[in-house]
């Protein structure tokens, strides 16, 4: 489909956005809190993958993570200036440092919701941030039979045979229902950096692994 | 055990989050096979660290990885109902790109004295490259970026592109500019931020990759004689000059191999433009800054 795009082929982008849209959209919304930011971010996404769709190679990855990737750093620089424009404003009036006001206001709401604090490490809170808001949506798209295999997997720690007796499901069932939402959070969650790697993964999710 | 075996045995273990984490020390013969198995098999080896990333981020998100005191993944799912796409986002992303980028290379083509490509016109399918060069692609693709990053910010958008659209005519300096914009294009983990004014308006932009920083500014008048706007990057309260902007038909802009910078650019220090005398006298005055 990337190729087709690649070749300005408009429908094939009509079926990307319709399959991914909501994923972009939802995964945006949960990471910014606000709808309109959202939409304009994953118009930027469509429009990055209409101009560089044959930067895009299936052998690196998913298609799904690539877009969210992109949406991931658009609604990052977003979420950081909207943090810190008021700081900016001061520091450009009157050439000096300024308070972290905004930050504050920004670390007291990531620390509401369990995010680490920004003012100590923006990257991190972003990141984290951002798998929170991707991983929702995963879920939120996932069919109500492919969350309960997910939740009894993770949170009970389960076994598939352990699952499909607990549900009165046929382990085949269990099994394919599983794996399918696995593929769902594993696609989506391509676009998370690695959290263990500090500023340089959050800079560079996927430098070491997609070089396009 | 072979490969097929091996891989087989990794995608069921994959299922099952627990045994996933557990399989570096877990004792039974089948992880213990999967672990020699591993010695010998990049391919699984990557695979499966794969998974086990995606494993661990999920418990990151959900907070089960800090000190498992966190929440779970049915707490997620709880609070995470549909939210339904914008009716009008499709439509309007069709029309962007049916429009706007057409009309752009059309005229970069013109500017540089060459027939526009038909609207139909296909790239080789082997190489993907544009049929009409790679110099003018990029010039479009930084009018482009230009353009959705202003828009963005709600501000200087369409005279920022047209600032750019108008000094892109023969001027290699900003056919150099675009280039390294495209390059910073061509990788999804790319940064965009705003440059703001003293009152709050936005100015420019500050774009960059693993390789490249490009500034652009469209709302600086003529910096006048003896005089010139200068890009700096401030580490720790300390500002360290980057290099100079380049004006062309109202369009300052400057870039640069990011090498040359190191990690500078990176949250928490700032890079701003200011108006400095030539002669190195006076105070510089800060016109544009933008948090990173």
């Amino acid at each position: 489909m990337a190729s087709r795009i690649a070749n300005r082929d408009e429908a094939a982008l009509g079926v990307v956005y319709d399959r991914y849209a909501g994923a972009l959209f939802g995964s945006v919304v949960r990471f910014l809190g606000d709808r309109e930011a959202a939409a304009d971010v994953v118009q930027e996404t469509f429009l990055t993958l209409w101009l560089r769709a044959d930067t895009f190679d299936p052998a690196q990855g998913t298609l799904i993570g690539w877009l969210l990737t992109v949406s991931r750093n658009k609604a990052t620089d977003r979420w950081r200036a909207a943090a810190r424009r008021p700081i900016v404003e001061s520091i450009a009036a009157d050439g000096d440092s300024a308070g972290i006001d905004d930050w504050d206001r920004v670390a007291t709401v990531a620390r509401s919701i369990g995010d680490p604090d920004p003012v100590d490490d923006p990257d991190r809170a972003a990141a984290l941030r951002w798998a929170r808001a991707v991983v929702r949506t995963a879920l939120a798209t996932m069919s109500e039979a492919e969350r309960t295999v997910l939740e009894l997997a993770y949170d009970d720690g389960l076994a598939q045979s352990e699952i499909a007796v607990r549900l009165g499901w046929p382990l085949g069932t269990v099994k394919s229902r599983t794996r399918r939402a696995m593929a769902t959070l594993r696609g989506m969650l391509e676009s998370v950096p690695d959290l263990h790697d500090g500023v340089t993964a959050g800079r560079s999710p996927m430098g070491d692994t997609r070089h396009v | 055990m072979d490969h097929a075996e091996a891989h087989e045995l990794i995608a069921d273990i994959a299922l099952e989050p627990a045994r996933l984490e557990a399989l570096a020390t877990a004792s039974d013969q089948v992880s213990i096979a999967i672990r020699g198995h591993l010695e010998t098999c990049e391919a699984c080896r990557d695979e499966l660290a794969a998974l086990v990333a995606s494993n661990r981020k999920v418990r990151l998100a959900t907070g089960l990885d800090a000190d498992d005191q966190g929440g779970r993944v049915a707490d997620l799912a709880a609070e995470s109902g549909p939210i339904a796409v914008p009716s009008g986002l499709k439509a309007s992303i069709l029309s962007r790109i049916g429009d706007e980028p057409s009309a752009t290379l059309a005229e970069v083509a013109r500017d540089h004295g060459r027939p526009a490509p038909p609207t139909d016109s296909r790239p080789p399918a082997t190489t993907g490259r544009r049929p009409f060069g790679l110099a003018r692609f990029v010039v479009a693709a930084a009018v482009v970026v230009v353009v959705a990053v202003g828009v963005a910010f709600g501000v200087g958008a369409r005279g920022m592109a047209s600032a750019l659209d108008t000094a892109r005519a023969g001027s290699a300096h900003l056919e150099a500019v675009a280039a390294a914009l495209d390059r910073i294009l061509s990788t999804p983990d790319h940064h965009s931020v705003v440059l703001f004014a003293a009152d709050g308006t936005p100015g420019g932009t500050v774009s960059w990759s693993e390789a490249d920083v490009v500034v652009l500014a469209s709302s600086l008048p003529p910096p006048g004689p003896d005089r010139l706007y200068r890009c700096w990057i401030e580490q720790e309260g300390v500002r360290t000059p980057i290099g100079t902007m380049s004006v062309v038909d109202g369009t300052a802009s400057w870039a640069a191999p990011l090498s040359r910078y190191g990690g500078a650019l990176r949250s928490g220090n700032r890079l701003g433009v200011s108006l400095v005398s030539t002669d190195g006298k006076g105070d510089p005055q800060p016109v544009l800054v933008a948090d990173l």
